[in-house]
């Protein structure tokens, strides 16, 4: 019996180690199940999620910054990321479609009151240019002694016209070529204002130089002059140019209008 | 004193020089209008022929470098006739009938203008003969040139291309 009371002597310590490490490494899990007095795990995992189910029902909702809402859209899962889209379309995507839908309305709208606002501009302009050739008329030829000559025209077969030159008192005031857009027009009917002028009243002598290409295509020059009376009113004198169809001519008139 | 009166003459230079140089239509702007008998049934305005490229050659039948300018414009106006440049040759010939029997000699085919009383020329206040004018589609005007050199036309007819291709 010696030799097995000198082993159980020698083991002893190392036996009561043995055991008392043993007895360590038991006794955290005894304790947990002690503090929170449940015996079944599932069942701790069910009242969890219902008490945490009506607290997040009956709180208010925290408010979640955009950066973590878009990252847990993305890592969301395929249900979750139906609601996330329809969040979208109700809030995001409908208010995008009403913006584009107002601005594809508001733009045409725009458009045309720009345009408006440029007619009655331009309108205005033409006014305010009037006005100005009025008062620049009065300015430069007060009617006391404004003197108008004009140049009408009928349409000739035997004479086209290629120059006026005007004189008043022997004093060249006024030497125009026509071309062929302005004989189009005059042969129309327009009238053309050649010379708009200052006179003095008292006597005056207005002579017209006519050049042109007559009947069977040669040149052709005549003169013809008037003597008038200026008077405090505006002077209207009218070179008219007519045809004599008898002698196949072209007539030219000196005509004062009051 | 020596600088003083230097100084006095460079302004009374510049001050001179001036008012001729500001009389020159400035590049740009609208070319001065102008009608002018020409040798066709009808006179011309350069102001109607908007939308047109205008090349004005001013000329002579007296001036000696004048013939190189006047072939150079002939065969420009052939070569771009359908590309909307009109080609204008204005001469300063007193008498219409000695620039006529020029170009009728010379074979010129472009449109000749009459400035008789050379009152365009004053206008455009050019001083040497030859003188080559550029009006673009909106009357403006691009190129004013006095005197013409062989190598000249070559420049002219780059400077049509880039303005036809405007």
């Amino acid at each position: 019996m010696k030799p097995v009371i000198r082993w159980f002597n020698d083991s002893l310590p190392r036996l009561a180690l043995g055991a008392a490490l043993l007895l360590t490494l038991a006794a955290p899990v005894q304790a947990e199940d002690d503090i929170l007095g449940l015996e079944d795990t599932s069942d701790l995992e069910y009242i969890e999620i219902d008490e945490i189910m009506a607290e997040d029902e009956n709180a208010p909702r925290p408010a979640i910054p955009e950066k973590e809402k878009a990252q847990a859209a993305a890592e969301a899962s395929p249900e979750e990321e139906e609601f996330v889209d329809l969040d979208a379309i109700l809030y995001g995507a409908e208010g995008a479609e009403s913006g584009t839908a107002d601005a594809a309305t508001a733009a045409p709208k725009d458009r045309k009151t720009m345009q408006q606002d440029m007619q009655s501009l331009k309108e205005k302009v033409l006014q305010v240019n009037r006005d100005l050739f009025v008062l620049e008329e009065d300015l430069l030829y007060p009617s006391s002694t404004q003197v108008n000559v004009f140049v009408s025209f009928d349409a000739l077969p035997y004479f086209q016209l290629d120059g006026v030159t005007l004189k008043i008192n022997d004093r060249p005031i006024s030497n125009h070529l026509y071309t062929e857009r302005e004989l189009k027009a005059m042969n129309r009917g327009a009238v053309q204002r050649l010379f708009t002028g200052n006179l003095p009243t008292g006597e005056h002598e207005l002579v017209a130089i006519v050049t042109g290409i007559g009947p069977e295509g040669r040149d052709y020059k005549r003169a013809v002059s008037i003597e008038f009376e200026k008077t405090s009113g505006t002077k209207y004198i009218e070179l008219k140019i007519e045809g004599d169809n008898l002698r196949q001519q072209p007539t030219f008139r000196l005509k004062q209008w009051e | 004193m020596k600088r003083t009166l230097t100084l006095t003459l460079m302004i009374t230079t510049l001050l001179a020089a001036l008012p001729a140089s500001a009389k020159k239509p400035p590049i740009g702007d609208v070319a001065p209008d102008f009608t002018l008998r020409s040798d066709g049934k009808y006179n011309l305005r350069l102001s109607e022929q908007k939308g047109y490229i205008v090349v004005i050659g001013f000329w002579a039948s007296w001036c000696r470098s004048c013939p190189v300018q006047l072939k150079a414009l002939d065969g420009l106006g052939e070569k771009y006739r359908d590309k909307g440049v009109k080609v204008w040759g204005v001469t300063l010939d007193q008498e219409f009938d000695a620039a006529r029997h020029y170009v009728e000699k010379h074979d010129l085919r472009f449109t000749t203008l009459h400035d008789s009383s050379v009152q365009v020329s004053e206008r455009y206040n050019f001083d040497d003969l030859p003188t080559t004018l550029v009006v673009d589609r909106d009357g403006k005007l691009r190129l004013m040139s006095e005197g013409f050199n062989p190598g000249d036309e070559a420049k002219l007819d780059q400077f049509l291309q880039t303005l036809v291709n405007e």
